[in-house]
């Protein structure tokens, strides 16, 4: 098959792709999920609790 | 170095070596890029030296600053991040410390070839067989720890920073090793095995995604730690942040065409990269936007906090370079805008404004936790470096748009008759005053780096009087 035939096809199957991705990404279920998952940088923590390792910024 | 704690899970010691080679890469491949700066203002700077001469220099600046500054900071940040977002210790210990001590000979070796000339020709490739052997080695290795650490993470999610540093290791040795296919004829010579056109579009379509993969995605994986880890917040959307992965990946690798608007590539090529390019605006913006966003109610925080300044500017100069770069992908204006200084300041607003300030934010966030410090040893050099880097990087980008600008119009204006109005050389001597505003923010940038290196010094030596972390919150 030559891209003359399935060449216009892709656009449909990229389109159909972004909407799937869409869906996962909207659905309500994935949520707690993504939350978790957002909240990963902050699970390592060691020395960053300590108030002083914060590049001298000061908190009103 | 002396001072540093051993952390009970992670391996920083190569984290570490790398952090410390960016700072100094960088300095030396803006260096370069002053010193040939300055050869435009006054060619005498060749000193009729042919290692010196413009030609041989321009290429060791790209390769010094993308490659080995850019490099060692995208590997620093890489396994100071997938360690502490997968909980885990990098995988292959020996293999991490070769991935060190091979990209410093890669960096060594291209600072030697290039001067001497030996080159293979192709932009941001121009390094010679031997090289490329061994940069594909060191990039292999660096999939296996990459990919073998987030394989043995303790956590269930793979956190979107390590998506985006994944993209860019896969992604960057497929490029590395399809454009640098070539045969050799000696040691140092070898020709591409692609021909003409082909061999065009092939370097452009790595050529471009080195710019997308190399400097975009693996920054973006940084952004999307480091952003949030000094704002204290998570990032605005984690859907999307998973939209703005695929769509961008999934974009970027069809827009190298534009890079040869009106030559001998196919028109549709030409179109259908122009095209893509303006979609990308998409992608880039949000990823931007979700950066951005991540500050708020913590916007007070960037009075105090030169660190996060870095950060947040780094996101400006970014969502400004990403609408730019379409504008210019553009059939009509790349009329205008192409072979022009103006390329040169877009490329610049990326490199200076969006990768250099973010690996300098990030460094200056990484420095004192991998040397059991609390902080850097003075948060007002940080500062300065910021005011330093941001001025120097507005000179730069203003002054190419004023010469491109001109030089395009100059360049295209045509009398009655249809002879040029003006000789090249008429537009080299227009475009002066603006190589002098050129060199002028290069070295407010590089003086910026010099702050750093000290201020990096005086953290990390023996003896720092840079307070010490808290031993009992270092142990835990």
């Amino acid at each position: 098959m030559s891209y003359d035939v399935y060449g216009p096809y892709i656009v449909v199957v990229m389109l159909i792709t972004f909407l799937a991705l869409f869906a996962w990404v909207l659905h309500p279920k994935n949520k707690a999920g993504f939350d978790d998952a957002a909240n990963l940088p902050f699970e390592d923590d060691d020395e960053d609790n300590n108030a002083k390792a914060d590049n001298g910024r000061i908190e009103k | 170095m002396s001072t540093a704690t051993e952390h009970p899970t992670y391996n920083y010691k190569v984290v570490r070596q790398f952090a410390i080679m960016t700072v100094v890469w960088g300095i030396v491949g803006m260096t370069v890029g002053v010193l040939i700066a300055a050869q435009l203002v006054w060619p005498a700077l060749n000193f009729d030296i042919p290692w010196l001469t413009y030609g041989r220099l321009r290429p060791l600046h790209t390769n010094a600053v993308i490659f080995a500054f850019g490099g060692c900071a995208l590997f620093a940040t890489s396994y100071y991040v997938v360690q502490r977002t997968c909980q885990t210790r990098l995988f292959g210990g020996g293999l991490a410390a070769f991935t060190f001590w091979g990209w410093q000979a890669v960096i060594v070796a291209a600072a030697v070839t290039l001067p001497l000339g030996l080159t293979s020709s192709k932009e941001y490739a121009e390094l010679e067989w031997p090289i490329d052997l061994l940069i594909a080695i060191v990039w292999v290795s660096y999939a296996i720890v990459f990919l073998g650490t987030v394989k043995m993470r303790k956590t269930s999610h793979i956190y979107v920073g390590n998506w985006f540093y994944m993209a860019f290791i896969i992604t960057v040795a497929v490029l590395h090793i399809v454009n640098s296919a070539a045969m050799p004829v000696s040691l140092w010579k070898s020709y591409s095995v692609y021909p003409g056109t082909v061999d065009a579009m092939v370097q452009w379509w790595y050529g471009h995604n080195a710019v997308g993969f190399f400097l975009t995605a693996g920054f973006l994986g940084m952004m999307y730690y480091f952003v949030p880890k000094q704002a204290e917040r998570p990032i605005f959307s984690y859907r999307l942040s998973i939209v703005h992965f695929w769509a961008l990946i999934a974009t970027y690798m069809w827009a190298g065409g534009h890079h040869l608007h009106y030559t001998a590539l196919p028109d549709w090529t030409q179109s259908v990269a122009m095209v893509m390019s303006l979609i990308l605006l998409a992608p880039s913006w949000g990823g931007m936007i979700n950066g951005m966003m991540t500050l708020s109610g913590a916007w007070h925080k960037l009075r105090t906090d030169p660190v996060l300044r870095f950060l947040v500017v780094s996101l400006s100069f970014y969502g400004m370079s990403t609408f730019e770069g379409p504008m210019m992908s553009i059939k009509t204006v790349n009329a205008l805008s192409h072979y022009t200084d103006w390329t040169v300041g877009h490329v610049h607003a990326g490199a200076l404004g969006w990768v250099a300030m973010i690996s300098i934010g990030a460094v200056y966030h990484m420095l004192p936790r991998l040397f059991g410090k609390a902080q850097m040893y003075s948060v007002g050099l940080i500062n300065t470096h910021f005011w330093l880097a941001t001025i120097g990087t507005v000179l730069y980008i203003c002054a190419m748009w004023v010469n491109g600008i001109l030089q395009g119009l100059m360049w295209r204006a045509v009398n009655e008759d249809g002879t040029l109005t003006y000789s090249f050389v008429e537009a080299l001597e227009a475009s002066h005053p603006g190589y002098f505003v050129r060199w002028l923010g290069g070295m407010f940038f590089l003086a910026g780096m010099v702050l750093m290196a000290f201020n990096t010094w005086q953290t990390v030596r023996k003896n720092s009087t840079a307070p010490a972390a808290d031993a009992a919150a270092q142990a835990a």
